[in-house]
């Protein structure tokens, strides 16, 4: 951006948001325009970060980047590490955080209002003061914002049901606020809306996964569950995928499970791992080999230990026939198993401690996600790229983790395909496989949700819903500062 | 989570390549665990990346790649850090592959050889160790003065390593007297180097001047080693933490190093010191950094309050491996003391929401500084500074400043309704 009109842009929004939260010093800026996955792709910059405090202030500053079209790049923690919240087009990058209330938890409605810088452990904290819980992600890192996540198009993994929010508050590019669900009509806000689709169209669905192209969603009404008294962690073994995902099927059929995620051999040692042994591959061999190929742990809630004992003996007969077995642990490896579930902890980021990766997910039902898995073993084997643990076994597959997103109907399959950002071999060949993957996924069906994918999957997609999405951002956004070619390559 | 004072040196960064890459931007650094309060001084400051270890692992990556320059910007940046070392704690828990304390050290030490660093703040304290070997200005003659007549000799077990801070500071000189009460009580066999006392080398170590840290760590475990004292305790834990982890790059350090709370909770333990009094007040327990997430002291303290009738302990939610720093650490009292002394406000004010009447602080002539600063204004500092620093221009200008900010300062804040008490003064006050 050319000096004087990055002077007068920067001044007028420290008149917005005062001084001490602008800058424009590269050394301020970097931090946000990277992240994990980055360091294998081009980077860009942006040209200033701003943290507004209030709604108000983003308000004026969307009035601002309007005026002087200025592309404006939404961001609250930043821990997408898929690219989705990095700049592509300059601009600021606009950090949400500093709104960090949960300004509700209502218990009669079981919600809870929260601000961009919430985070999923700090809703969970409070949200069990009141025997609450919402449910979040299973495998996730729990320091991520829960409106970061809904607008990314995460936010629940290995739920009974992924539409976890109600309704949400957006201020619009054009500076203008509107919420959606039953809060659409104006004054309603004010009581806890109670409904996605109150005032016909689920408008609440169109700001899930915009990546912020549309607006910057600046509240989030999201469910909570009940905590009973028997929150229970249970955890069965398979030797076989293909067993494992018709296990898995057959408890989430049931419909007795909170939470359920899966994880092979590889993803279980480097979560519950101690970091003592990580530079000892003999002995982490060894501690690999005590899980099974498949582990899927999976959260059950109940009134009572009967209870308990009823859901289990179900589980259980459930995965027998596929072979499944429940199995256990002991110290701290089974305490970093339990505490996959704990939603303020950080144990679940451990699976990204090995190397830098690209969390390669998918969308499919379970039937088709051995097929899946197999073209990512191919396409390995082509470019020769070699995946290890810390054993430095190397890898028949990779790491990965699924869970039910939507019910059956669509697991979410993340296997991770790691890079070491020093060696340029294999960061031109992490590159070569991200573009063939891409490929072959679509070409096998799959669906995705992350912003990398969808950027090549413009051309295969229908016309009608190009049509749709170009026309509301059009409308929206005439002068296209929000995200530019954050999801598509032009808009 | 072990102890995180225990990290690898470095001299520059490029040793550390490997690591720089490490970061997955995960922001463990950032908050509490379990809890998600914020954990990190400057990063709850400053508000942007950049002041968190997310943040600076990346400014590290970048330098490395040659993308940034070295500069004062950056020198603002990883200065602008209090050492703290939870970032490193819950790095090490979450991922546990790099030491995010090994990159922020390795930073400073680069910056000072790259002449980016001290930053003038520093500047006055590091050539005051260099030609005193103390941090305070104070010639060699003018040591010992504080405790007279207790030089060490050889039927002697114990070295009392008084430290700079209490051997100088007037705010917190009556924490050495009340040490030596409590060595007496107990009829330990104790001496001090006196006059011979140098500085531990935690002034210069915390902000990356290596070598004048060698030379004092060397010259120090000589004069020790030729001690015949078993143990060396001290009351400041950036002495017992530099003598424990530091010193010993250096060379074997024969004695045994206690903070007072741990020597004071074995003599209670041994039954070689006794309360005799109670006191009865709602307290709570600040854990100083230095004393207990870098060397893992969190009981100790606690098991002396436990032995006081009357006492009740009210714990706050940032504490043991979670403590928040109180501001002072990494240099950042020296060079930016209204942070500092905000930061500590916001410590004291959290020990009061949990309806505690005092915050007990184990022994830390930098905590309880910066406390004091937080609850009286810069009157301690004055008085501190007046007397030692009065014949540099720097420190002229500095004075001029405190005094300065030391009304502002008291006005904007509000009355933080709460009692310092440090420990060991505690501690001899109950004792018989």
């Amino acid at each position: 951006m050319e000096e004087k009109r990055k002077g007068e842009i920067f001044k007028g929004l420290a008149k917005i948001v005062g001084d001490d939260y602008v800058s424009m010093d590269r050394e301020d800026i970097l931090p946000y325009t990277r992240d994990e996955v980055s360091q294998a792709l081009k980077v860009y910059d942006a040209d200033f970060v701003v943290m507004p405090g209030s709604v108000e202030e983003i308000q004026e500053i969307m009035r601002f980047a309007n005026q002087y079209k200025v592309p404006v790049y939404p961001y609250a923690f930043g821990v997408s590490i898929s690219s989705a919240a990095v700049p592509r087009r300059g601009g600021m990058m606009l950090v949400t955080r500093r709104l960090d209330k949960i300004l509700e938890i209502n218990e009669e409605t079981m919600t809870a209002t929260v601000e961009p810088g919430v985070t999923w452990s700090k809703l969970y904290h409070e949200a069990k003061k009141c025997r609450l819980e919402p449910l979040g992600l299973g495998g996730g890192p729990h320091s991520g914002s829960l409106v970061g996540n809904f607008v990314l198009g995460g936010g629940n993994t290995g739920g009974i049901d992924m539409n976890e929010e109600v309704a949400c508050e957006v201020v619009l590019p054009n500076g203008e606020i509107m919420w959606t669900g039953s809060a659409g009509m104006k004054g309603l806000e004010k009581l806890n809306p109670w409904c996605r689709v109150a005032w016909g169209m689920n408008l609440t669905g169109l700001f899930h996964g915009s990546m912020g192209m549309l607006g910057i969603v600046t509240k989030v009404i999201r469910r909570l569950y009940p905590l009973r008294d028997f929150e229970e962690r249970l955890q069965i073994g398979f030797d076989e995928f293909e067993h494992c995902l018709n296990g898995t099927k057959e408890f989430v059929k049931l419909g007795i499970c909170k939470q359920v995620y899966g994880l092979n051999r590889p993803q279980a040692a480097m979560i519950a791992a101690d970091s003592e042994i990580l530079g000892k591959p003999k002995e982490y061999e060894k501690f690999e080999e005590t899980f099974p190929a498949f582990l899927v742990v999976c959260k059950i809630s109940c009134y009572s230990q009967a209870q308990v004992d009823v859901y289990k003996g179900l589980i259980e007969a459930a995965a027998k026939p596929y072979g499944g077995r429940f199995v256990q642990y002991e110290g701290n490896t089974q305490a970093a198993l339990n505490e996959l579930w704990d939603g303020s902890s950080m144990v679940s980021i451990r699976y990204m401690r090995h190397n830098p990766h690209l969390m390669c997910f998918a969308m499919l039902p379970p039937s088709m996600l051995p097929g899946l898995r197999e073209i990512t073993k191919k396409i390995l084997n082509q470019l020769d790229y070699k995946l290890t643990t810390f054993s430095g076994k190397e890898l028949e597959y990779p790491r990965c983790w699924f869970s039910p997103w939507e019910r059956n109907e669509s697991y979410l399959f993340e296997q991770e395909i790691e890079f070491n950002p020093a060696d340029k071999e294999s960061v031109e060949k992490f590159r070569k496989f991200m573009g063939i993957h891409y490929d072959e996924s679509f070409k096998y069906g799959s669906a995705q949700i992350a912003a990398a994918f969808l950027r090549r999957a413009e051309p295969l997609m229908w016309p009608g819903y190009m049509r749709i999405i170009r026309t509301l951002k059009k409308e929206l956004d005439p002068n296209g500062i929000m995200s530019p070619a954050q999801v598509f390559k032009d808009i | 989570m072990e102890e995180v004072g225990n990290y690898g040196h470095y001299s520059n960064l490029e040793e550390l390549q490997d690591k720089v890459y490490k970061c997955v931007k995960c922001g463990a650094c950032r908050v509490a665990l379990r809890q998600s309060l914020p954990s990190c001084p400057s990063g709850t400051k400053f508000g942007f990346d950049s002041y968190y270890a997310l943040g600076r692992m990346e400014l590290a990556r970048s330098l490395v790649e040659g993308e940034l320059e070295w500069s004062e910007k950056i020198a603002t940046r990883f200065y602008r850090c209090t050492m703290c070392g939870t970032c490193d704690a819950h790095c090490s828990y979450a991922l546990g592959v790099f030491r995010p304390l090994e990159i922020l050290m390795t930073v400073r030490r680069e910056l000072v050889k790259r002449g980016l660093g001290p930053l003038p703040g520093h500047r006055p304290v590091v050539d005051s160790m260099r030609e005193y070997k103390n941090p305070f200005l104070q010639p060699a003659g003018k040591r010992g003065k504080l405790i007279k007549g207790k030089k060490v000799a050889p039927d002697k077990e114990v070295l009392f390593f008084v430290g700079c801070a209490f051997e100088f500071d007037p705010t917190s000189q009556f924490i050495a007297k009340a040490t030596a009460g409590i060595l007496d009580k107990a009829k330990v066999k104790w001496g001090t180097l006196e006059d011979e006392e140098i500085c531990c080398g935690a002034p210069v170590f915390d902000i990356g001047c290596e070598d004048a840290f060698a030379a004092l760590a060397q010259e120090n475990l000589a004069k020790i080693n030729a001690l015949n004292v078993k143990t060396i305790v001290t009351s400041c834990p950036g002495c017992s933490h530099i003598m424990k982890l530091q010193w010993t790059r250096y060379g074997e350090l024969r004695p045994k190093v206690m903070h007072i709370s741990e020597f004071a909770s074995q003599l209670l333990r041994e039954k070689r010191l006794s309360v005799t009094k109670e006191f009865k007040k709602k307290v709570t327990l600040h854990d100083p950094c230095w004393l207990g997430r870098y060397t893992g002291t969190f009981e100790e303290p606690r098991d002396i309050l436990r032995a006081i009738p009357g006492i009740e302990l009210v714990e706050m939610e940032r504490i043991r491996q979670e403590g928040y720093c109180c501001g002072a650490g990494g240099g950042a009292m020296i060079a930016f003391p209204e942070w500092a002394a905000e930061n500590a406000a916001s410590r004291l004010e959290e020990g009061l929401s949990v309806g505690a009447e005092a915050m007990v602080i184990p022994s830390c002539p930098e905590c309880y500084l910066n406390f004091d600063i937080a609850l009286h204004g810069y009157a301690g500092a004055v008085k501190l500074f007046q007397q030692v620093w009065e014949k540099t221009p720097v420190a002229m200008r500095f004075l001029g400043v405190a005094g300065k900010l030391a009304s502002p300062f008291l006005k904007r804040r509000k009355k933080i309704d709460i009692e310092l008490i440090d420990e060991t003064q505690l501690l001899d006050q109950v004792t018989g």
